[in-house]
């Protein structure tokens, strides 16, 4: 659209001089102010009776000229400021910064006034001006960007090669900032255009008798009462042109920046058959079966969690195992109702105490969350809300499920924070999430999921963001409350030395299925599928150096490239061609021990 | 906080002396003689003389500001020549419209911002989000100056609802009074607060989008926080915090707009009086017009800067 | 020690620090007087948890960093500030690892590209010299010769990490510092560059410094261990000294805090929070966790003293007989005797 809008402007401007055109100079004071439609003069003439649409075109290329050049100026300029700031950094970096902030310290127009004002009224200084103007933003940006560049390690790397500065700054840095100059360089001409007309309409650019957009709108301003169309018509042109190179910019930033791509996925809401509430209750905490959960990618989905049927009973605690991208993360998030486009939970039942959360209007859900399920996240650093005190978020947790006063609530939060030992819990309450460490924080996160004592507690990884003395003592702190408690604990983590710490029952996931499931020990001492083997194998044991590490050869599939049969089959040892032709089911072998493998039926048999 | 304010007065000690370094400059370093440029074009040859003693114009540069600077310390900014008075009497007189005018747009631009920002985000990808976004888009495309002449061409000269330029009536039953001060305020001030309003709504609106996606949403989701509550209490403060330094940045756009709007409207502010002076090339007008904004635009961004800190909690460690 | 190829004398680094408004800020005492000695052929293990400095101290050892004060010894020579010249030449012998694969590798530039900048910075090869080593490095590092021509972001971490591994392999130093570079790749593939790794220490007779908190992963590949708490070496003892009878408390703890598969919690009580690089305990830096300290402990700091076997250690009970709880207690025990070892204080394991 900001294409066509900007095409249906330019493309004319750049073809003034073989259309043809009235000379827009040509002053004929019988013509004066005709309107538009007018015999021989499509949109009519100005006071002086030239032709304004030949006018408005020659007009639009001086605009859009000066714009150009301005923008380029200041780009070219502002770029080599902020990469020596960046680069020289100390003194350099000091007093470029200082001259930039001074100049940052003029609101931007008056700046472009002031140089104007030295130079004189005309198009080259106003020209001038505007660039001179937007370096200090052009220099910033570069900078910005530049020094966070500087601190990646692949620019150390290149120091270590053994490389000149010149060419670290011309092959390493300049080609990751180009394409933030160009972004930038695309959603400011738009402003460009606007200030340089700016400037013309106040009588300080373009002089006559030459004309751009700005000196146009100024002349017509007089006259607005009586031929309005003079100062209406630039106007209208400036206005379309401007929308067009923002879009334009818009789409650029969109194009390079991943970070705001807005997917389609938001109007694929899928039609969820309203399960029958069943208030009977069946001993499970929670009851998932055939839970599909995947991603809607350009209009197809691709299922990341495969069918997965899991049961977990009060008090009972329960770990998810896998590697990274096979269907964890994404198998909790389905379980608490948080999945969001382009997420989908295709289809598959969820029962949390006898309830099927699947078509659950959200309120309701949202009355289930933190009461009855809670959630520890991974990341100790992101978890908490940094513009609200611990205190606060406790209190928001603890008031939101059940009324209480004021000083009822607050002497909760105190007892929460002692259940979960954080020292001196009173003063903690006035603490700011910042103030904490990450195992601190991670305490609190127990703290606030445990709040309203779910029967269900979920804990993404949740200590594998923390130091090995630190986790030590956040999943004594876990096991001790669940059991105290009986909340029944479903602990998603990818190292099996924690899982023998604190879980009863382990499911171990791969590429989105469950492959295997057995009671801890009997996994451990026994396992029974061969990606379990193999990545049991894989695990550096302490005291057993000499222990030679089986690497599994291969990576995972990726969600588009599932093979038909075993998803394991391709980086299988013992993989048979008729492991690759069909979906191999979850059938039990040995008690409740669960193998998603061909092969260990065929050991039973021998056996 | 107090060490904080401490530390930022004393760093507007250098950005303040930069500026007015640059605003010295601007006069000193105009082609030409300097004392020429002051007077104006019809300065008879003894006046220029005697401007040369007066300013020790002959001296070496760093002197002459020096000289320069202790004068602006004592609120001594020279002559206009084309107004025939002490400029520091003109800039003031000037102020109280200009701050008026971009006062109350900067306001309104913050409101109508921030709410059609927060809105838009809430309603994301659905018709309020479209509806907003295509507004403020329209709202930074739209040139200033033609607004302004679009809204007084239809609601002024052909409506009749407001008047068309200037900041009171000389004559009718409200003449002087507050009523009639808001009545001439509202076409100016909104046509500034236009485009400031579609920026603050951009940005606040992605800043809401960045907050929602973050942990620490889900985590409260997770808690079973309502939707309502974690838009409007944890996601648009956390946005407001990174938005208000672009409301700062706006404080410059706006005192720069204007110049144009104070232009097409006859408003007897600062802005019009710095066009009028550069058409004239009225050098020390233009000098005491541009310190004395640029003086107050460097004040209005401590102030954000002070408040962006008392509301992030981080910034204080 | 003619052997030695690579030598940090009492390195230390402070980050920041200096006046204020409010007065004179601590510095952040990232690595303090820390000397270790990588012998020829030896692979070198540097362990601690985060902010103990170990990877400072990495960057010192490769120059990218200057340290504050102590020196850097290469083959007994000490190596200068290191500029033009001399920075090649140095990084002709030393290369570093990094712990981010896809972070350490310029998303802009092709798989060749990448590896073929350092033999460009190098100046010596022809194109074709250089194409010919590029091929035989890809395929080195056990990838294929059709990788040459992607970015970055179309290979895995795993296969990252080996691009980045064949950069600081392709001048064919002989001292690679390795910073955690596994620690950011799942088990399956962590044992895959483990195995690499292994592979080419043997092929090419590579030195290693191998910086690591995973203490398993330390034991299956180094032959000497640095334990570092807070800046400083506290432990630091050939690989079987230190993991069969490890000294310092600390070390103790650390051993017995990592879950192992098919093991419960038998673990040293454990006191506490990590105290701040900017605000170092005056005395003996692990004290305010340990189960062992006593006054003494917060008052003075304890040497890094040698005994007989060369086995370095930095605490005051570190040549006491003391029955070790931890690590003799079998698998089987029960819950109740982990409560705490008989040396231990009473009380809870958080205070």
């Amino acid at each position: 659209m900001g294409l066509v809008a900007v095409a249906a402007i330019v493309l004319p401007a750049l073809l003034a001089p073989v259309l043809p055109l009235k000379d827009p100079d040509i002053t004929r004071l019988d013509q004066r102010l005709l309107p538009p439609l007018s015999e021989g003069f499509l949109l009519g003439t100005d006071s002086l009776g030239r032709d304004l649409l030949s006018r408005l075109l020659w007009g639009t290329r001086v605009s859009l000229a000066v714009a150009l050049l301005g923008t380029g100026l200041a780009a070219a300029a502002g770029t080599l400021i902020g990469l020596a700031a960046a680069w020289y950094r100390r003194l350099v970096d000091a007093l470029l910064m200082r001259g930039i902030d001074v100049l940052m310290a003029f609101p931007y127009l008056l700046l472009a006034l002031s140089i104007v004002a030295v130079l004189g009224p005309g198009l080259r200084n106003a020209t001038l001006a505007i660039a001179l103007v937007n370096i200090p933003f052009f220099a910033r940006t570069v900078r910005g960007a530049a020094l966070s560049l500087r601190e990646q390690e692949f620019l150390a790397a290149a120091r270590l090669s053994g490389l000149s500065d010149a060419r670290i700054l011309a092959t390493e840095l300049l080609p990751n900032v180009l394409p933030l100059i160009l972004v930038t360089l695309a959603s400011t001409i738009g402003w460009m255009v606007l200030e340089t007309a700016g400037l013309s309409f106040l009588g300080l650019g373009a002089q006559p008798p030459q004309a751009d957009l700005g000196s146009m709108l100024g002349q017509g301003r007089v006259l607005l009462a009586t031929a309005s169309h003079v100062a209406l018509l630039p106007g209208g042109v400036l206005f379309v042109l401007v929308v067009g190179l923002n879009l334009l910019g818009d789409g650029a930033r969109d194009a390079l920046d991943p970070r705001v791509s807005g997917t389609g996925a938001d109007t694929l809401t899928p039609t969820l058959s309203r399960g029958e509430r069943e208030f009977v209750r069946d001993h499970t905490v929670l009851r998932v079966s055939g839970l599909t959960t995947g991603f809607v990618s350009a209009g197809s989905f691709l299922p990341a969690v495969r069918k997965i049927d899991l049961v977990i009973r009060p008090g009972e605690s329960v770990a998810l195992v896998g590697e990274s991208g096979s269907g964890k993360s994404l198998t909790a998030l389905s379980l608490l109702g948080l999945i969001e486009p382009p997420g989908l939970i295709l289809e598959g039942s969820i029962r949390l105490l006898g309830e099927e959360l699947r078509g659950t209007p959200s309120s309701r859900l949202q009355r289930l969350r933190g009461r009855h399920i809670g959630y520890v996240p991974q990341d100790p650093m992101t978890s908490l809300n940094p513009l609200f005190t611990v205190g606060e978020q406790l209190i928001e947790s603890l008031t939101v499920h059940q009324p209480l006063g004021r000083e009822e609530a607050r002497s909760r939060a105190i007892s929460l924070l002692e259940s979960v030992r954080i020292p001196d819990a009173s003063r903690r309450l006035e603490a700011w999430p910042h103030e904490l460490s990450g195992g601190m924080r991670q305490r609190v996160a127990i703290a606030l999921a445990l709040a309203h004592e779910p029967e269900l507690l979920i804990a993404d990884e949740p200590t594998t963001g923390l130091d090995v003395t630190t986790q030590a003592q956040v999943l004594d702190l876990l096991r001790e409350l669940c059991q105290r408690k009986g909340t029944a604990l479903l602990f998603i983590t990818h190292d099996f030395g924690v899982v023998s710490e604190l879980c009863e029952r382990v499911v171990v996931l791969y590429a989105g299925e469950v492959v295997e499931e057995a009671a801890t020990e009997v996994l451990l001492r026994n396992p029974r599928h061969p990606y379990t083997r193999r990545l049991l194998a894989c695990v550096p044991r302490l005291g057993e150096p000499e222990r030679t590490l089986e690497a599994i050869p291969g990576q995972p599939p990726r969600l588009e490239e599932r093979p038909p049969g075993c998803a394991f089959a391709p980086r299988c040892t013992f993989a048979q061609p008729r492991c690759q032709q069909t979906p191999v089911v979850l059938s039990e072998h040995g008690t409740a021990h669960h193998v998603r493998c061909l092969r260990a039926g065929d050991e039973e048999e021998a056996a | 906080m107090a060490a904080y304010l401490l530390k930022r007065l004393l760093l507007l000690g250098p950005v303040l002396l930069g500026l007015s370094a640059m605003v010295f400059a601007l006069v000193s370093l105009v082609p030409g003689d300097p004392a020429l440029a002051l007077l104006g074009p019809y300065a008879t040859p003894e006046r220029v003389a005697e401007l040369h003693r007066e300013l020790g114009l002959d001296g070496p540069l760093p002197l002459r500001y020096a000289t320069w600077l202790g004068n602006v310390l004592h609120g001594e900014l020279g002559r206009s020549y084309s107004l025939n008075r002490p400029v520091l009497d003109t800039v003031l007189e000037r102020l109280g419209p200009t701050l008026l005018l971009a006062g109350t747009a900067l306001v309104l631009a913050t409101l109508l911002g921030l709410v059609a920002g927060a809105v838009s985000a809430v309603h994301r990808q659905r018709w309020p989000d479209r509806v907003l976004t295509l507004l403020s888009l329209t709202g930074l495309s739209t040139p200033a100056f033609w607004l302004a002449l679009l809204l007084v061409s239809v609601l002024a000269v052909q409506a009749r609802f407001f008047p068309v330029s200037g900041m009171s009536s000389s004559h009718g039953p409200r003449a002087g009074g507050v009523l009639d001060l808001l009545h001439h305020l509202a076409l100016p001030a909104l046509s500034l607060a236009f485009i400031a309003a579609g920026i603050i709504a951009r940005v606040t609106r992605t800043a809401m989008l960045e907050v929602l996606g973050q942990g620490y949403i889900r985590n409260a989701r997770a808690r079973g926080i309502p939707e309502d509550q974690l838009f409007y209490r944890h996601a648009f403060r956390n946005a407001v915090v990174s938005v208000i330094p672009v409301i700062g940045l706006q404080a410059g756009f706006v005192l720069g707009g204007a110049v144009y709007i104070e232009t097409v409207f006859q408003w007897p502010g600062l802005g019009r009086m710095l066009v009028d002076a550069i058409l004239a090339r009225d050098l020390l007008l233009v000098q005491g017009g541009v310190l004395v904004v640029a003086t107050s635009y460097v004040l209005i961004n401590l102030c954000t800067d002070l408040l962006q800190r008392a509301l992030d909690p981080r910034a204080q460690a | 020690m003619s052997d030695v190829v690579l030598e940090a004398k009492e390195l230390t680094r402070h980050f920041g620090g200096g006046w204020s408004l409010s007065g004179r800020k601590p510095p952040i005492r990232a690595v303090e007087g820390v000397s270790l000695a990588v012998r020829r052929g030896r692979t070198l293990g540097v362990v601690g948890e985060s902010g103990c400095g170990k990877s400072t101290m990495a960057r010192m050892m490769v120059g990218l960093l200057e340290p504050t004060a102590g020196s850097l010894l290469l083959d007994g020579r000490p190596v200068g500030p290191l500029r033009g010249q001399a920075r090649r030449d140095y990084h002709r012998r030393v290369q570093l690892v990094f712990q981010d694969p896809l972070g350490s590798l310029n998303p802009r530039r092709t798989v060749a590209q990448i590896l073929e900048a350092p033999l460009v910075g190098l100046g010596r090869d022809d194109r074709e010299t250089r194409r010919r080593k590029v091929e035989r490095m890809v395929e080195q590092v056990g990838l294929r010769p059709e990788h040459l021509h992607r970015y970055p972001h179309e290979f895995s971490g795993g296969q990252a990490q080996r691009i980045v591994i064949g950069r600081a392999l392709i001048l064919e130093p002989e001292v690679l510092v390795l910073d955690e570079p596994v620690s950011a790749l799942d088990v399956s593939i962590q044992a895959q560059i483990l195995s690499l790794l292994r592979e080419l220490r043997q092929r090419l007779g590579l030195t290693y410094v191998f910086i690591s908190h995973d203490l398993a992963v330390v034991e299956g590949l180094c032959d000497e261990v640095a334990v570092m708490y807070l800046g400083r070496v506290v432990e630091q003892a050939s690989r079987e000294a230190l993991f069969r009878s490890p000294r310092h408390p600390y070390t103790r703890t650390l051993l017995s805090a990592i879950p192992v598969p098919g093991r419960r919690g038998h673990r040293l009580p454990l006191l506490g929070e990590p105290p701040s690089p900017a605000a170092p305990p005056p005395g003996c830096a692990w004290a305010p966790r340990c189960y062992r300290a006593e006054a003494r402990c917060d008052r003075d700091a304890p040497a890094l003293t040698d005994d007989s076997e060369s086995h370095l250690t930095a605490c005051h009970f570190a040549h006491d007989s003391e029955p070790d709880a931890a690590l003799t207690v079998p698998a089987s025990a029960s819950e109740a005797s982990a409560a705490g070892p008989p040396a231990g204080p009473p009380g809870p394991p958080d205070r």
